[in-house]
């Protein structure tokens, strides 16, 4: 399992993730936009609820009539055509009510997603691995989906479960106000009661997670290493172990579950016993047998009224705690979600007008210094040089003198903390946007091809190019070498379940990408470290090509592969020495 | 319906926790329309006796048993939902558990490299969650449709008792709606479920991809496109998700408005009963409310329904992966195990694809049993091809390969697993504790051994800073040691391994130089009387061996 799963079930795990109350805070903020929607849900719940109450009124005063006055059934025809009518749109209104809490909560992942994924470009790669590109796809995909039962279920449900009790209650009241407090005294203070099942609710999917989550992690850990298992001849026995596993983990949750699962068990009860006694005590005050209070003037009406109203004190509470898991898994996310978004981006988005001519452009590097953290160690301190138009510039020194990170912020990928980088003479932060980035080609060290095919990899980086161009960029870069005998030749999908081309085959791809482009100046990261010989040979041979037309800036561990090199920019830990190389 | 055969049958073993649940289930229904339908009779008869005695009337009414009766339903629900929890939950721990344990059990006997794609997080973590799908088939399908059923044809033989015919047409309102509904759910849901899984999988895909390749897609300018497919991918799936949840939301409608209309029927043709005078007031109100309380159980079905579709394409997509495409056909009758080891190669010629270079171009070779061999050339060379050829997780092209005699497509996986230790380039290392890892190899091996090993490997100092020494805790996939420990107890690992062929891939990868001597020096002592087969980079970076082979260009030489 990744690091950014882990993460994402720790902060499930804790019952108030680190900022309980801003979360909570950010989750209402984020239904603002569609607050009517919420509304709607709610109003539909509330009105349902409420011709449930009428209909059950019907009810009672249909029996009433019938038993008790003895009236013909067609002289009842009007209540009965009545209590027809309030079917369908009962349901018409939950219906409605699902319908409008649904398009809520999906109205709000979609802004969400649409906020997330542009700031996840505007981080850009630094950004992202900063933060981890595991948990950033975590982010985006799972937790925003997390989101949705707390908009669409339990957001909408936790008025109602307020309201509509308070609605019955306030009927019942009317009825027989002694019944109404009987109701009320079995939920001791409704507020109360939720804040228990909540609390309930929580524990056991705590626990649930947990335990569930540990088990996880050992079924994925032996399914990832089951071919080492099967080597050590380990197999049978881990099936074995399994199993014990599970029993194991199995028996801790049960006995976990068997307090968690009572306090809705309470409130089951509570609700049994509440519904028996209003029964009992409506069924001994309409035989005479109490006369305290209000009892004596119950009819059949109020009283068959009063027991078809009892249940529906509970069911809006019980339906809250059936969502209350919902609540859990959005605050963790909201929590997440949270982080990716106050992440700021390592490269400041470029607002100037200027723009980068198409003719080879020198560049100045001046008292550059780049830190990733704010006040964390340079990685790259005071740099100073410049490399001369149509040069080609090797970068050396040993692995963590800060090549890389110096190519990023030549990419303008890396905002330097201190100093500047002028291209042709004009500061970075000084280019439109975009503008840098369409004269500039780059080869890193390991190529990243898109899931697709070679031919839209090819295409990526000038997507109207005609065909010819395409091939000849292809055949330049060797890519056709190894094409002309796959079966679908350039059409062979590629990418990160495509079918396999080599790690050479692949630098010979992105070489053809940045052929294609034609840009006037190339970064390259290490271009030619783990290459088969022929794709070595390749990718050199068409650098030296380029030698004299191109501006080239190439980070290197072997500078002897580049004889025909003009500068070579030596680094040491955060120190610099310049050196003429040939 | 062939992929939940075997799932179901799976189920069947537990038939014991199920059954139990289900008739908890059932226990909670009943004693929800015994609570209802004995209240409504109990308040209407004290009513009609109320108003007798008003009357001056003599009536006596019975009290104590209905009102018994009445706290009985009402313990009884509260009790037996408690129980149906806990008894519902303890049978879907072990259905998962049964569930997880077939599927490794299914992927034991794959290809090596279907294995290998495990350790794609991603792949991994949708295989699991298809896994852990499955058990929605008991709690949202099955069990509650059962229990529905029988509810339901219980509960109307219970109405019959008293008004037939009202039992017959309640009958038909509630089954005929419930049976259209989650045939229709479940039908119409297909579509829309696999659309729902396949815009998630394709957006995952792409941002997983996008992800890795942003630096490229800032510079060519292609994150805004990028995005739009992300977005496009998620309106797709949103797309699905209403469908899904309009159609729920249209079968759970008529759902309810059947249960409600079963009411209305009650009454209208109880009334009519009440006048000829077949049934009584109370037994009015007491069918009224039990139908009230019946009805509530088809509530679930149509959700239930429609995650079948969703549980459905799970076991599609795992029986798939679990299918083997045995590009290494186990042997019909295996070869006994070979009593040496000697290993030959003849004109052995492989590539991992049609269209790719040769790896192997009519290679010949010839290890005495106990021979150490260093294997050297460039990467991409095949070096590894030959190891993974070797352990057969491919079979060669053309040419033969014999271990003491026997072909190796003669022996069966575990003969050869038995014959060779391997150490692979990237190594799998287990939640649990050192000791515990090393043990996988050698079960019996005792802790002098294993402190001894661990010396030989440069570990000794790591266990003696440890608190619990050999039996400390080293994380998931050993994630709290370095990579370069880890590398290290993986190679501890196989050197223990009794097993005559030791195959090594790289041993010392990544190591620091003191670190790759001090163990280039002293594995000597646990391949005594062992063959060995070292791939390598540098000839001077080897432990002690008979031959230096290099392989470039699909040939083998000596040097």
């Amino acid at each position: 399992m990744d690091q950014s799963t882990r993460t994402e079930a720790d902060t499930v795990l804790e019952d108030n993730p680190p900022d309980a109350r801003g979360a909570r805070r950010w989750l209402a903020e984020q239904s603002r936009p569609v607050r009517l929607l919420m509304l709607a849900a709610t109003g539909s719940g509330l009105l349902a609820g409420w011709i449930t109450i009428a209909q059950a009124g019907l009810i009672a005063a249909i029996v009433h009539a019938l038993v008790v006055q003895g009236t013909d059934r067609n002289a009842l025809m009007v209540w009965f055509v009545l209590w027809l009518l309030t079917i369908p749109l009962r349901s018409l209104l939950m219906a409605l009510r699902e319908h409008a809490s649904l398009h809520a909560a999906l109205g709000v992942r979609r802004r969400l997603r649409q906020r997330l994924s542009r700031h996840i470009m505007d981080l850009g790669p630094i950004g992202v691995r900063q933060l981890g590109q595991g948990r950033v796809s975590s982010v985006l995909l799972d937790q925003v989906n997390a989101l949705e039962g707390y908009y669409a279920r339990f957001l909408p449900q936790l008025p109602l479960s307020l309201l509509v009790p308070l609605s019955v209650l306030v009927v019942v009241f009317l009825l027989d106000w002694l019944a109404a407090l009987l109701l009320l005294f079995a939920a001791p203070l409704i507020p109360l009661f939720m804040a228990l099942v909540g609390m309930g609710a929580a524990t056991v999917h705590r626990r649930q997670f947990q335990a569930l989550e540990r088990l996880s992690g050992y079924f994925l850990d032996r399914l990832q290493g089951l071919e080492t298992l099967r080597h050590l001849g380990r197999g049978g026995a881990t099936v074995v172990a399994l199993q014990d596993n599970a029993d194991k983990y199995r028996r801790r949750t049960m006995s976990v579950l068997r307090v968690a699962f009572l306090s809705s068990a309470v409130l089951e009860f509570f609700s049994s016993v509440a519904i028996a006694m209003t029964a009992i005590y409506i069924g001994l005050g309409l035989l005479g047998y109490l006369t305290l209070g209000p009892a004596e003037q119950l009819t059949l009406f109020s009283g068959l009224f009063i027991l078809l109203l009892a249940p529906e004190v509970f069911s809006p509470l019980r339906d809250l705690a059936t969502h209350y898991h919902d609540r859990a898994a959005a605050l963790g996310a909201a929590t997440g979600i949270r982080e990716l978004l106050d992440a700021s981006s390592p490269a400041r988005p470029r607002s100037g007008q200027k723009t980068v001519s198409t003719i080879a452009p020198f560049l100045e590097l001046d008292g550059v210094t780049v830190s990733y953290d704010q006040g964390g160690a340079a990685v790259l301190r005071e740099l100073s040089f410049e490399v001369p138009a149509a040069s080609t510039t090797l970068l050396t020194g040993p692995s963590g003198s800060g090549k890389t990170s110096l190519l990023m912020v030549l990419l303008g990928l890396l905002d330097p903390h201190e100093g500047q980088v002028r291209i042709n003479g004009i500061a970075v932060p000084e280019l439109a946007p975009g503008a840098l980035e369409a004269r500039v080609g780059w080869l890193g060290q390991n190529p990243r091809l898109l899931p697709g095919t070679i031919r839209e990899n090819i295409l990526l980086g000038r997507p109207d190019a005609p065909r010819a161009a395409l091939e000849s960029a292809a055949r330049e870069a060797g890519v056709l070498r190894f094409t002309d005998r796959l079966p679908d030749g350039l059409d062979t999908r590629v990418g990160e379940r495509g079918s396999g081309i080599s790690g050479g085959e692949a630098q010979r791809v992105a070489l053809a990408r940045a052929l294609l482009r034609d840009p006037p100046l190339l970064v390259l990261d290490e271009p030619t470290a783990s290459l088969d010989p022929e794709s070595r040979g390749i990718v050199l041979d068409v650098l030296q090509r380029m030698h004299g037309q191109r501006t080239q800036v190439i980070a290197t561990h072997q500078p002897a592969q580049f004889p025909w090199a003009d500068r070579r920019v030596e680094l040491a830990a955060a120190e610099v020495g310049t050196q003429h190389h040939g | 319906m062939d992929d939940l055969i075997e799932i179901l049958r799976l189920h069947l073993k537990r038939w014991p926790w199920l059954l139990a649940g289900m008739l908890l289930m059932l226990a909670t229904v009943a004693a929800n329309v015994g609570l209802l339908a004995l209240s409504g009779w109990f308040i209407t008869a004290t009513g009609l006796a109320g108003l007798a005695l008003a009357a001056g009337g003599v009536m006596t009414l019975e009290i104590y048993r209905p009102g018994a009766g009445i706290r009985f339903f009402a313990v009884g629900r509260a009790v037996s939902r408690y129980g149906e929890r806990l008894v519902n939950h303890e049978a879907v721990l072990r259905l998962l558990a049964d569930l997880r344990v077939w599927f490794f059990r299914s992927l034991l006997p794959l290809d090596s490299d279907r294995l290998a794609q495990l350790r794609d997080g991603e792949l991994l973590n949708r295989l699991t969650g298809d896994v852990d799908a499955l058990d929605h088939l008991y709690l949202r399908v099955a069990g509650p449709t059962l229990v529905a059923v029988v509810a339901l044809l219980l509960g109307i033989g219970f109405l019959a008792l008293w008004a037939p015919g009202m039992a017959m047409v309640i009958a038909l309102i509630l089954g005929i709606t419930t049976l259209l509904c989650t045939v229709m759910t479940g039908l119409a849901g297909m579509a829309p479920a696999r659309g729902l899984a396949e815009s998630e999988s394709r957006m995952r895909e792409q941002v997983v991809g996008d992800l890795h390749t942003l630096a490229e897609l800032r510079l060519y300018g292609a994150t805004g496109e990028r995005r739009e497919n992300w977005l496009g991918s998620d309106e797709a799936h949103m797309a699905a998700r209403l469908q899904l949840a309009r159609q729920s939301a249209i079968s759970q409608f008529t759902m309810q408005a059947a249960g409600q209309m079963a009411v209305w029927v009650a009454a209208f043709i109880g009334a009519g009963l009440l006048a000829v005078g077949t049934i009584n007031g109370p037994v009015l109100a007491l069918l009224l409310l039990a139908t009230l309380a019946l009805s509530e159980v088809l509530a679930p079905l149509p959700g239930g329904w429609q995650s079948l579709a969703r549980i459905r394409w799970s076991a599609a997509r795992l029986r798939q992966f679990a299918t083997p495409q045995s590009r290494v056909p186990e042997p019909q009758s295996p070869a006994p195990v070979p009593t040496d080891t000697r290993i030959e190669l003849e004109g052995v010629s492989f590539r991992h694809s049609p269209w790719q270079h040769w790896c192997l171009h009519h290679v010949d070779l010839d290890v005495s049993a106990g021979e150490r061999i260093a294997l050297l050339g460039p990467s991409g060379a095949g070096k590894s091809a030959l190891l993974a050829l070797l352990l057969r997780q491919r079979d060669p092209e053309y040419g033969r390969i014999r271990i003491g005699g026997t072909d190796l497509r003669h022996l069966d996986r575990s003969t050869i697993d038995s014959l060779t230790s391997y150490l692979p380039q990237r190594t799998a290392l287990f939640s649990g504790t050192l000791a515990e890892n090393l043990r996988l190899a050698s079960p019996d091996a005792s802790d002098e051994t294993l402190h001894e090993l661990l010396a030989a490997v440069k570990l000794e100092h790591l266990v003696d800073t440890l608190p619990e020494g050999l039996d400390s805790w080293i994380g998931e996939h050993g994630s709290a040691l370095s990579g370069g420990q880890a590398r290290r107890l993986a190679l501890a690992r196989t050197l223990l391994k009794a097993a005559p062929q030791v195959l090594l891939d790289e041993p010392t990868e990544g190591l620091d130089r003191s670190t790759e001597k001090h163990i280039l020096d002293r594995v000597d002592r646990w391949l005594t009387g062992r063959g060995l087969i070292i791939v390598a980079h540098d000839r001077h970076r080897l432990p002690p061996v008979d031959r230096v082979l290099r392989l470039e260009d699909g040939r083998l030489r000596r040097i």
